[in-house]
């Protein structure tokens, strides 16, 4: 009987075995392959991008470069980045137009001139925009002429006068 | 943790310096190239894969970290492009997983150039056992990663992987106890 076949093969001795197992070979050119590989894979160096004037085609293999931890200038560019990041969203939120609150007190005049069909440029209109958004538009203070309802009414509609009386019964 | 020695081969690639390059590759590729093969079974394969790895860790080495050992780190390029290539593969790749069903290359070096006995039968039956399982005992047993080591290569948790590891020695323990019938009770 075979030696490996007496032996009971419990847990420590199977993951000895695991362990002793004999590497399996590895081939012998791989190694000059990989090697000769790495001349037209390693990424291009950052000094020699920073010296060559026409790097643009380059850019996006050399940005990782770029970006490590270890770039003396990274974090000057990611505070300023970050600081023109912050003064646009600044100027966003100062140069955004007022609320709904400060619109029910708009410039008389220029409402004016708006309800006399004029063609001021700074004019909030568009050309979407319907008669029923410029009515609402205007101001409360702003002249019109009194609403008349188009239809005359001639009586208040009861439920006793909508309902013929043989339906009830 | 990250050798002294890993942290520096990985600043001077950075700088395009082809020496450590070559000095990476040499103490790094013979591992790679195993576990592919462990997992692939396929030598050509492996071979390929192992090229794909080092083309990858070229690309990367601008945002390796230094958390975790440069081995550590190409472990887990090479095990995303197995898995990369097994997908690609599709279903068909996927039945051949048992290697007692798969009719042995000429080229395997399984086949070829174990003389021992025992290792050629150990190793036909972590081959014949599912992916996943070989995966954790390669990792663990034959290329010598602690549980942490490879919670980063396979990202899962440490106790999860001891688990499968565990789960996947039992297995092998009963492929091994039912090819031999004299242990059988």
């Amino acid at each position: 009987m075979p030696p490996e076949r007496s032996e009971k093969p419990g847990p420590e001795s199977l993951e000895a075995r695991l362990r002793r197992l004999p590497p399996p070979p590895v081939p012998a050119d791989l190694e000059a392959r990989l090697l000769a590989a790495i001349p037209t894979l390693v990424p291009f160096p950052v000094e020699k991008f920073r010296a060559s004037a026409s790097g643009g085609a380059l850019a996006p293999r050399v940005l990782p470069a770029l970006t490590q931890p270890g770039s003396p200038g990274r974090w000057v560019r990611w505070i300023g980045g970050v600081s023109a990041l912050a003064a646009a969203c600044l100027l966003i939120v100062l140069a955004w137009p007022k609320s709904d609150g400060q619109k029910s007190k708009p410039d008389p005049q220029k409402n004016h001139l708006a309800a006399a069909g004029s063609t001021d440029p700074v004019s909030p209109q568009s050309p979407q925009d319907t008669p029923w958004l410029q009515a609402r538009r205007a101001p409360d203070d702003l002249k019109l002429a009194p609403f008349t309802w188009p239809i005359e009414e001639t009586r208040p509609m009861t439920v006793a006068s909508s309902i013929p009386g043989d339906l009830l019964d | 943790m990250p050798e002294p020695n890993d942290q520096r081969l990985a600043k001077d690639p950075r700088a395009g310096c082809a020496e450590a390059c070559a000095e990476l590759v040499r103490g790094h590729y013979e591992k790679v190239y195993r576990f592919l093969l462990h997992l692939t079974r396929d030598v050509h394969a492996a071979e390929d894969l192992t090229q794909e790895t080092f083309a990858a860790a070229w690309a990367k080495l601008a945002t390796f970290q230094g958390r975790a050992a440069l081995g550590t780190w190409l472990h887990r390029i090479a095990y995303t492009k197995f898995i990369d290539a097994r997908r690609a593969e599709g279903r068909a790749a996927i039945v051949r997983e048992s290697l007692l069903e798969t009719p042995v290359s000429p080229a395997d070096p399984i086949e070829t150039m174990m003389a021992d006995e025992e290792a050629q039968r150990l190793y036909q039956l972590l081959y014949s056992l599912d992916v996943s399982e070989r995966t954790v005992l390669v990792l663990h047993y034959l290329q010598g990663l602690s549980y942490r080591e490879m919670a980063s290569v396979l990202e899962e948790s440490s106790g999860t992987l001891k688990w499968r590891t565990s789960e996947a020695i039992h297995r092998l323990r009963v492929l091994l106890n039912d090819e031999v019938p004299d242990h059988a009770t």
